[in-house]
C-alpha cells in the first residue's frame, strides 16, 4: 500500500509570537510559529481584522522564535532556533511574498537535543547580537552587522559554554551601546550530582548570570552571577541605554524583582492575587508571558499571571536607580503563550488554548479607580495584594482567530443530512473547551435579507461613475419588469434612474466614465450622466437573446445567432461596428474580459454555442469578428467567464503582477471547466475541470480582496479565488442562490448581492483561505471522547478535567468561604460582612475568560453530556461526584435486551498521575431513552481499576480495565465479569473488533490481536507487533490491518501477514511454548509494519472517511495542535511513481525553509515508508519558475502539468 | 557507471581517471571469458591453459594474439555444442509430452519455474510456531510426492488422537457434525467446502483458498476417519486441534442442529462448564446474576 500525505487544514495553536516590522514599511506585523509552521499576519489598522499573508511549513520543530533589526535598520529580521541545529535569519520578501532565508549558520547536530543550542534566543535590544542557547551547557553568541552593500554579515560563533549547567531563560539585556550583555537564569547541578546524600541538591540555588560579549576583543566572558532566593521562571529585559535605568526583571513563584549591577539594591513585590480566589491558597502564583511596549518617553511591561490576568508593571526612577516596582491590574484575557504589543495601539494575544485574539488598547489603565501596587507598600512576609477581577476595561475585542487546538476528538459522519459529511470535533481545555462542526466550506455572513414582489429572475449592481467607491443602484430583474433600488441609508426604489422598468432586463452596468448601459430583448438603452438616452432598437422581428458587456465594448446575440458588436468611442458614443457575424449555431452564452489597464478594448470574446463548443473571437480592429479558435465541450455550455488571475500578492499591489487569463466555463451537467486563455494568440489551453453539483453552472464575476474571482453557481455555489499565491476553488456554506452580483457600500466594501427565490440577499465573505467553517458549542471541562447514537443522531460526550471542582463543590466552598467571611469580621461589621457575602456567593465571574479555580492534584470533575450536534443545545447533563472521572465511553446494545440502547461510562475515583493509580473504578451503565434524549442510570459496577477502553462485541461489551481486558454481560444489578485476559503488559488505551477478532492498543507496547473462542470463553493473544509504540489513537482498516497515531506523532499502519492464524489454543496441559508465555517478547506471530510516517504533532484521532461525495475512501487524522490531514491511496503505480519522483527533487532543489533535512525530519522515530509527502510536493507550485522548469523536465512534463497532477490527487479525495 | 570527481589534487584525480578508462576498456570483454581474481588480476577462460595478465590492456592486447584466436574458435564451437544439446533435449521433451495429456500445462510449467527457483534459494528459517497441516502445506509445490512416507501416518495419527467430547453421536461419519466449530469433523461432499464459509469466523480471503487447498488433503483424511470412526477407538485431548477442518461446515446443518450449535456456545461463552458428569456447571471465574442457578433453557 502506498500513501500520499496532505494536509486539508494547518495546525492552528501558536507557540511562539513576535512582531516587527518585517516589510520594511511602516506597517506592523506578526509572525508566528505554530509548531513547524511560520506564518505571517498583518492587521489591517483600519478594519483591525487580522489577515495571515504567508503560511510556510518547515518540516521541523520551532524551538525559539525572535525578531531582531540592525543599528539604524528599517527592517526587522528572523531568527529561527530550529532542531535541525543550524541556526536561520530570514528575510520577508513582500514583492515575492515569501520568507528568504539570509544566513544559515551550522553549530551542532539534528534533533531537539538537551546540549545542542536552539531552545532559546535572545537578541541585543540594539541589534549586534544574538545568543542562542542550549537547555544545558552550550550557549552561541553571533556577532551581526552589514556590509558595504548593506547586507546581513553574521560571524563565527563566539562559545559561552558551561559545564554542569541548566538555563531556564536567556533575555539580552539593554545597556545602551555599550557591550551587548546578556542574562540567564542557569542553575549548576555539579554539586548536588556529585554528592550523594541529597543535602545539596536541596540546598542548590538557582543563579542570575550576566554574560558580556567584549566586541573589541572578540569574546563572551562570564562576567557576574548572582544566587536567587526564590527560583525563577523567566526574565524580561528593562529598557536602557539613555531610555531607561537597564537591568532585568526577575519573574519568580508569588514574586517580581528587579535587578542590575553596580549600587542598585533589589526590589522585590509580591504578585498580587485575587480576592476571594476559590483556588487552593497553598498554590503558588507565577507569571506566563510578558510584553513590553517602549515609546521616547516611557516604558510599561504587560506580564501575565496563570490565570489570565494582566498587569501593568512600571518601575519609579531616582536618577538612574530604580526605587519602587508598580503593578496595576489591567484586564484579564484567556492565559497566553505569547503577548505582543504593537506600536498601533493592538494586543495581540495567542493563547495557550482556543482561539486567538486581537485586542485594541482603549487606555493604558492611567486613570482608573483601580488600586496601584506598588513595592515600598509595608507587607507581612507571605502576604500578598488582592484586586478583584472585573470584566474588558482598557482593552476593546478586535478580532478572533478560530484555532481548533487541542483536538481531543473527532468523528466524520453526515449527521445533517447534508451531501458532504461534516466534522464533528471536540476540542479544547477547561472552560474554554467547545464542541464545533465543521464543514467543508466559506462562511457566509448574512448582512441583509429582503423580500422582493414576485420571483427575480436577475440582479446586477450599477456605480453612477467610475471613480466611485461604492454602487449605486441595484436592479433587480423580474420576467416582465425591472426594479432598481438605491443603495444608501436605506435601500429605496428609484424610477427616476433613467432605466426602463417595463421590460425584463438582459444586463445592466456602467459604460465608459459615466455612463448607464441597459440591454432589454428589444433594444439596447444607453443613458448619459445627463440623463439624455440612446436608443438602439432591434432590427425586425428579432430579439436580443444574450450579451456581453464591459467597461467599453457591447456584444449582443439576436435570435439566429447573429453577433452585433458595439465599442464606445472616446467621445462616449457607442458605435455599432458594420459587420455581424452570423454563428453557425444558436448562442447561448458569450463573455467578455474587463478591459486591461491603460488599454482600449479588450481582444476577445468567448461565445458559447448550442453544439457543445465555445469559440474565441477576436474584437481587434484588425480583425475584428474574426474567429481565433475553439474548444470542444463534453456538455452543453450555460455560462462563461474571463477573468485575469494570478499569483498578486492580494492586498497590495507593489510588484509586477504575474497574471494569466483565464476562461472559465460552467456547463449544464453541473461541471466547470477553467481554461488558460493565451493572451496574444487567443488559444485555449491547460483545462482543469471541477464537479459542483447537479444543476447547471451559472458565473458571476465578483470582487474579493481586490482581485477578480469567479463565483459560480450550481446545487451549491462556490468561489474560485486566488489566496497567498494559490487557486482555491472552494464552496460556500449557504443555501442555493440563483443569481449573484459584487456589491460595494460602506458597510460592506466587498459583498456579494443575490436572489434565491423571492428574496434578495446581501451577503459577505470574511475569512478566505479558511478550509472548514466552524459552528461552535461551548463546553463546560475538558472534552475526552464522544459517540454517536445511530438512531437519534445525538452526541453523548464525557467531559473531564483534573485539578478542577465540580459545581456541587464549587457552591459549597463558596458557601463555606463566605461563612468564614462573616466569622472574621469584627462585630460592628458583620451586616457589612453579610452583605458582601451574598454578593459573592451570586457572583459568576464566566470561566472562559477567567478561569477555573485549580483544585489541587488529584482533584476531578466530570460530566456526561447529551449534545444534538446540529442545533447545539444540550439535551441531558449527568454531573459526576468531585474526583470521579469519565475516561472512556461506548455505545452498544445487549444481546438479552434486545433494543435497548445502552452507553456505558468508564469511571476512576481518585486518580494520580505519574504513576498512574486510582482507589477504585465504575462502570456506569444508562440507558438512553425518550429517543436517545436522555439517560436513565440502570447500575453502577465496581471494577478495581481505571476503565480506559470500552467496546461493544457481539452483544456484549468489552472492557479494558488497567491491562486486564475483559468481557462483560448486562446483569440485573450489575455487569456481570464473563472472560478475562491478563497479558496486556501496560494499560489498555482502545478496543476494536471486527468479527471474532479483537485489536488492542496498549499504551506503550503497540497493538496485540486477540481472538475470542466462544467454545472455551477464553481470550487469546495470537499476534502482536514487534515495535514499541505509545499509541494514542487508533483504527482499523480491514480485517488484517489496522492504523494508529502514536504521541511521538507518528502514523503507523500494521498489518498481519498472510500466513497468520488466529486458531491458536491455550494450551490445557500447561506445556506452553515460552514464547506464548508472554516471556519472550509476546506473541508467536507478529506483524508486519506498512507504512510509517512522522506528522509532527502529536496524533489524537484516526479514521476511514470519505469526504466529498462520489469520492473514494481515506485515512482522515487530527493532531493536538489543530490540524487535520488524510493519507490518500495512490490507484495507479504510475502516480506513486510519479510523485515519488517529485518528492525526491524537490527535496534535493526545494529544501526545506530552516535548514531541516526533510527525509531525517519525516523518519523522525521510525524510518517512513511507503508514504509520500504531499506538502513538499506541493511546495512546486511556490518555487522559483526556472526550478519548476527543471523538476519538471527531470520528469518528463511541463510544470501546469505537474501542477495539475497535484491538483488533481488532491480534489479526487478531499479539498 | 563512472564517476567523475572535481577537485585539485591531481594524483588522486589521475587515478580515478585511469580506472575510467580501464572500466570503459573492459566493457568489451564478455563475462564468459575473462575472470576477476581476488589480487586485481585477470585471467582469461578462453585459452586452456588460463593466462593471467596483470591489467586490462594486457588482457585486451592477448585477445587480439594469434593463438587466443584459434582458442577462441574452438571454444565457441563447444558453446554452440551445448547449445544444439539443450535444443535437441528440449525437443525431445516436447515430443514426449506431446503423447500426454496434460490438464494444465501452464500449472505443471509454474511448478517448475518456482521448483527452480526453489532450488536456488533456500528458504529461509521461519522461526514462527505453525499449526499442524499448515507445516504441510509450506512444502513446495513442486514436489508430488511426500518426502517421508510417514507423513500420510502421522496425520492419520493425528486423526486418531481428538478431543474428547461426550455429545459425539458414534454414528456414520456423514452424520458426524460435531456441535462445535472446533472439533475435527469432515464432509465427505469435497465440493461444497468452497462454497461453505464458518458461520463463526467471518470470509477472509485467506481462509478460502486455505480451503481450496486443504479439499485436496481433507479427503484421504475423510477416508481415515471415517475408518478409525467405525472401530471406535478412544480419543485423547492432545494439544493442537485440526486447525483448517474447523473451517469446513457441513451445508446441511439442520435447523435444529443449528440451534442446538448456538445454544450450547451461548452457555460456554456464558461462563457455564460441562463437568465429568456432563452437567452444566458455573465457571469459578465468572461472575454470574445472583438469581442464576440454572443454566438457560434451550430455545423450543
Amino acid at each position: 500500500m502506498f500513501l500520499y500525505a496532505l494536509t486539508l487544514q494547518r495546525a492552528t495553536g501558536v507557540t511562539h509570537a513576535i512582531h516587527g516590522n518585517f516589510s520594511g514599511t511602516r506597517q506592523q506585523e506578526i509572525v508566528t510559529s505554530r509548531g513547524k509552521i511560520l506564518e505571517l499576519m498583518r492587521p489591517d489598522p483600519n478594519t483591525g481584522k487580522i489577515h495571515t499573508l504567508l503560511s510556510v511549513e518547515i518540516f521541523g520543530v520551532i524551538r525559539s522564535l525572535m525578531s531582531f533589526r540592525l543599528t539604524g535598520g528599517t527592517k526587522d529580521y528572523i531568527v529561527c532556533g530550529t532542531d535541525s541545529g543550524r541556526i536561520v535569519i530570514l528575510e520577508y520578501l513582500p514583492a515575492k511574498n515569501k520568507f528568504d532565508k539570509v544566513h544559515q549558520e551550522t553549530f551542532g547536530k539534528s534533533g531537539c537535543r538537551r546540549i545542542v543550542p536552539g531552545q532559546y534566543l535572545a537578541v541585543d535590544p540594539k541589534g549586534r547580537a544574538l545568543m542562542i542557547g542550549a537547555v544545558e551547557k552550550q550557549k552561541l553568541v553571533y556577532i551581526l552587522n552589514r556590509d558595504a552593500a548593506a547586507r546581513l554579515t553574521i560571524s563565527s560563533p563566539l562559545e559561552a559554554h558551561k559545564s554542569n549547567t541548566l538555563c531556564y531563560h536567556l533575555v539580552g539585556v539593554d545597556i545602551g551601546f555599550e557591550n551587548p550583555m546578556f542574562a540567564c537564569l542557569e542553575i549548576d547541578y555539579e554539586d548536588a550530582d556529585n554528592d550523594p546524600t541529597g543535602e545539596s541538591s536541596q540546598s542548590t540555588q538557582q543563579c542570575l548570570t550576566f554574560y558580556e560579549l567584549d566586541l573589541g576583543l572578540n569574546h563572551v566572558v562570564r562576567k557576574y552571577s548572582e544566587p536567587l532566593e526564590e527560583h525563577g521562571n523567566f526574565l524580561i529585559a528593562v529598557p536602557g541605554g539613555s531610555e531607561g535605568p537597564s537591568g532585568v526583571l526577575i519573574c519568580s513563584e508569588n514574586y517580581i524583582t528587579y535587578k542590575n549591577f553596580g549600587d542598585q539594591p533589589d526590589i522585590r513585590s509580591p504578585i498580587p492575587r485575587r480576592r476571594n480566589d476559590l483556588d487552593d491558597p497553598e498554590r503558588g502564583m507565577i507569571f506566563v508571558c510578558s510584553a513590553t511596549h517602549k515609546t521616547k518617553s516611557m516604558f510599561f511591561f504587560l506580564a501575565q499571571t496563570e490565570q489570565g490576568d494582566i498587569f501593568k508593571i512600571t518601575l519609579e526612577t531616582d536618577e538612574d536607580m530604580v526605587t519602587e516596582i508598580k503593578l496595576k491590574y489591567f484586564d484579564t484575557v484567556p492565559v497566553a503563550t505569547s503577548m505582543c504589543v504593537l506600536k498601533t495601539g493592538f494586543l495581540f494575544v495567542a493563547s495557550e488554548f482556543g482561539n486567538h485574539y486581537l485586542y485594541q488598547i482603549a487606555h493604558l489603565g492611567d486613570d482608573d479607580e483601580e488600586p496601584e501596587f506598588s513595592s515600598a507598600m509595608p507587607l507581612e512576609e507571605g502576604d500578598t495584594f488582592l484586586f478583584t477581577p472585573r470584566g474588558l476595561k482598557n482593552l476593546v475585542l478586535v478580532d478572533e482567530m478560530d484555532s481548533l487546538s487541542p483536538i481531543m476528538s473527532c468523528q466524520i459522519a453526515d449527521l445533517a443530512n447534508e451531501d458532504t459529511p461534516q466534522l464533528y470535533v471536540a476540542n479544547g481545555r477547561g472552560p474554554r473547551s467547545s464542541f464545533r462542526v465543521l464543514r467543508h466550506g466559506l462562511e457566509v455572513s448574512e448582512m441583509a435579507v429582503s423580500e422582493l414582489p414576485g420571483n427575480p429572475n436577475a440582479v446586477w449592481t450599477v456605480k453612477k461613475n467610475v471613480d466611485d467607491e461604492f454602487d449605486a443602484y441595484i436592479v433587480v430583474s423580474f420576467v416582465n419588469a425591472t426594479l432598481v433600488l438605491s443603495i444608501g441609508e436605506t435601500v429605496e426604489e428609484v424610477t427616476d434612474s433613467g432605466f426602463l422598468g417595463t421590460t425584463p432586463t438582459l444586463s445592466c452596468s456602467l459604460i465608459g466614465e459615466d455612463a448607464l448601459l441597459q440591454i432589454y430583448p428589444e433594444g439596447i438603452r444607453h443613458i448619459r450622466a445627463d440623463k439624455r438616452v440612446n436608443e438602439w432598437r432591434t432590427p425586425g422581428k428579432k430579439t436580443i437573446v444574450k450579451c456581453a458587456v464591459n467597461q467599453r465594448q457591447v456584444v449582443i446575440a439576436l435570435t439566429g445567432g447573429e453577433l452585433v458588436y458595439f465599442e464606445m468611442d472616446p467621445t462616449g458614443q457607442l458605435n455599432e461596428y458594420t459587420e455581424r457575424k452570423e454563428m453557425s449555431a444558436e448562442v447561448i452564452c458569450m463573455a467578455l474580459a474587463n478591459v486591461p489597464v491603460g488599454e482600449q478594448r479588450c481582444r476577445f470574446l468567448a461565445v458559447g454555442l448550442a453544439d457543445d463548443t465555445v469559440r474565441i473571437i477576436s474584437l481587434d480592429p484588425a480583425d475584428c469578428l474574426q474567429p481565433l479558435s475553439m474548444q470542444a465541450l463534453p456538455a452543453t455550455p450555460e455560462s462563461l467567464c474571463i477573468l485575469q488571475m494570478g499569483s498578486g500578492e492580494g492586498i497590495d499591489d507593489t510588484g509586477p503582477r504575474n497574471t494569466m487569463l483565464f476562461l472559465n466555463i460552467g456547463l449544464q451537467n453541473g461541471v466547470l471547466l477553467r481554461t488558460v486563455l493565451d493572451q496574444v494568440t487567443g488559444d485555449l489551453s491547460d483545462t482543469r475541470t471541477r464537479y459542483l453539483g447537479s444543476r447547471p453552472v451559472k458565473l458571476f464575476q465578483v470582487k474579493m480582496q481586490g482581485n477578480e474571482a469567479v463565483l459560480a453557481m450550481s446545487s451549491r455555489s462556490w468561489l474560485s479565488y486566488t489566496y497567498q499565491n494559490r487557486f482555491h476553488l472552494t464552496p460556500l456554506s449557504y443555501e442555493t442562490l440563483e443569481y449573484a452580483s459584487g456589491f460595494a457600500s460602506e458597510q460592506c466594501p466587498e459583498g456579494i448581492v443575490a436572489i434565491s427565490a423571492n428574496t434578495l440577499r446581501i451577503l459577505a465573505l470574511e475569512k478566505l483561505g479558511a478550509v472548514f467553517n466552524q459552528i461552535s458549542t461551548p463546553l463546560m471541562y475538558t472534552p475526552r471522547k464522544f459517540v454517536i447514537d445511530a438512531q437519534s443522531n445525538n452526541i453523548i460526550m464525557i467531559e473531564t478535567d483534573h485539578n478542577s471542582y465540580t459545581e456541587a463543590t464549587k457552591a459549597q466552598r463558596k458557601q463555606q468561604m463566605a461563612e468564614e467571611m462573616v466569622e472574621a469580621a469584627g462585630e460592628e461589621e458583620k451586616e457589612l460582612a453579610a452583605e458582601m457575602a451574598a454578593a459573592f456567593i451570586n457572583e459568576n465571574l464566566p470561566e472562559a475568560t477567567f478561569g477555573s479555580p485549580k483544585a489541587g492534584p488529584g482533584m476531578w470533575a466530570s460530566v456526561i453530556r447529551v449534545l444534538n450536534p446540529i442545533q447545539g443545545n444540550t439535551l441531558d447533563l449527568i454531573q459526576l461526584e468531585q474526583n470521579e472521572a469519565a475516561f472512556s465511553i461506548a455505545i452498544c446494545k445487549f444481546a438479552n435486551r434486545g433494543d435497548d440502547t445502552f452507553v456505558v461510562v468508564g469511571t476512576a475515583k481518585d486518580m494520580t498521575m505519574n504513576p498512574r493509580s486510582c482507589s477504585g473504578g465504575f462502570l456506569h451503565t444508562y440507558q438512553l431513552i425518550n429517543n436517545g434524549e436522555k439517560l436513565e442510570l440502570i447500575h453502577k459496577t465496581p471494577v478495581e481499576d481505571v476503565p480506559g477502553a470500552i467496546s461493544a462485541f457481539q452483544g456484549r461489551i468489552l472492557v479494558g480495565i488497567g491491562r486486564l481486558l475483559r468481557i462483560y454481560d448486562l446483569g440485573k444489578k450489575k455487569l456481570l465479569r464473563k472472560c478475562e485476559n491478563k497479558h496486556v503488559p501496560n494499560f489498555i488505551m482502545s478496543i476494536h473488533t471486527m468479527g471474532h477478532r479483537i485489536f488492542v492498543s496498549d499504551v506503550q507496547e503497540s497493538f496485540h490481536f486477540i481472538r475470542y473462542k466462544r467454545q472455551e470463553n477464553q481470550l487469546i493473544i495470537f499476534s502482536d507487533d514487534t515495535n514499541y509504540r505509545w499509541i494514542t489513537c487508533s483504527t482499523q482498516l480491514d480485517y488484517d490491518t489496522v492504523a494508529a497515531g502514536d504521541k511521538f506523532g507518528n502514523l503507523s499502519m500494521v498489518r498481519l501477514p498472510a500466513g497468520v492464524t488466529d486458531e491458536v489454543d491455550e494450551d490445557p496441559t500447561g506445556n506452553k511454548a515460552l514464547w506464548d508465555r508472554g516471556l519472550l517478547n509476546g506473541a508467536s506471530q507478529k506483524a508486519d509494519v506498512i507504512c510509517n510516517y512522522h506528522v509532527g504533532e502529536v496524533v489524537t484521532s484516526v479514521q476511514k472517511a470519505t469526504l466529498i461525495p462520489g469520492g473514494s475512501e481515506s485515512l482522515v487524522y487530527t493532531t493536538i495542535s489543530g490540524g487535520v490531514g488524510i493519507l490518500v491511496p495512490f490507484t495507479s503505480h504510475e502516480d506513486h511513481d510519479f510523485f515519488q519522483h517529485l518528492e525526491m527533487h524537490i527535496r534535493s532543489e526545494h529544501p526545506p525553509l530552516c535548514g531541516r533535512d526533510h527525509l531525517s525530519f519525516r523518519s523522525y522515530y521510525y524510518p517512513v515508508k511507503n508514504v509520500i509527502d504531499g506538502d513538499l510536493c506541493e511546495q512546486f507550485n511556490s518555487m522559483e519558475p526556472s526550478k519548476q522548469k527543471s523538476v519538471a523536465e527531470e520528469l518528463d512534463r511541463t510544470p501546469a502539468e505537474v501542477s495539475k497532477k497535484l491538483e488533481d490527487i488532491r480534489t479526487r479525495y478531499a479539498f | 557507471m563512472s564517476f567523475k570527481r572535481e577537485g585539485d589534487d591531481r594524483s588522486q584525480l589521475n587515478c580515478l581517471k585511469k580506472r575510467r578508462v580501464t572500466e570503459l576498456l573492459a566493457e568489451d570483454i564478455p563475462d564468459d571469458e575473462a575472470l576477476l581474481m581476488k589480487n586485481g588480476r585477470l585471467a582469461c577462460l578462453v585459452c586452456s591453459h588460463k593466462p593471467v595478465f596483470d591489467t586490462v590492456d594486457m588482457l585486451t592486447v592477448h585477445r587480439g594474439g594469434r593463438k587466443h584466436l584459434n582458442n577462441q574458435q574452438k571454444f565457441y564451437s563447444k558453446k554452440q555444442e551445448l547449445a544444439d544439446l539443450i535444443l535437441k533435449r528440449k525437443q525431445e521433451q516436447f515430443l514426449s509430452a506431446q503423447d500426454q495429456e496434460d490438464p494444465a500445462p501452464l500449472l505443471t510449467q509454474t511448478r517448475q519455474i518456482t521448483q527452480h527457483a526453489l532450488l536456488t534459494a533456500a528458504t529461509p528459517y521461519n522461526p514462527c510456531v505453525k499449526q499442524g497441516r499448515k507445516k504441510e502445506e509450506e512444502q513446495p509445490k513442486g514436489k508430488e510426492t511426500p518426502f517421508f512416507q510417514k507423513r500420510q501416518e502421522s496425520s492419520e495419527e493425528r486423526f486418531v488422537v481428538q478431543p474428547y467430547k461426550s455429545k459425539r453421536e458414534p454414528v456414520a461419519p456423514k452424520q458426524n457434525n460435531s456441535q462445535t466449530p472446533t472439533s475435527s469433523s469432515n464432509s465427505d461432499s469435497q465440493s461444497n467446502f468452497q462454497n461453505k464459509t464458518s458461520t463463526r469466523n467471518l470470509p477472509a480471503l485467506q481462509k478460502v483458498t486455505t480451503l481450496q487447498k486443504e479439499t485436496a488433503k481433507s479427503t484421504d483424511h475423510t477416508k481415515s476417519w471415517k475408518d478409525v470412526q467405525q472401530q471406535g477407538t478412544p480419543k485423547v485431548v492432545l494439544g493442537k486441534k485440526q486447525k483448517p477442518v474447523k473451517e469446513e461446515r457441513k451445508p446441511e446443518l439442520s435447523e435444529e442442529r443449528r440451534k442446538e450449535i448456538a445454544h450450547h456456545l451461548k452457555l460456554t461463552s456464558s461462563g457455564w462448564k460441562r463437568d465429568r458428569g456432563g452437567q452444566w456447571v458455573k465457571d469459578e471465574d465468572v461472575e454470574f446474576d445472583s438469581d442464576e442457578e440454572e443454566p438457560p433453557p434451550p430455545p423450543l
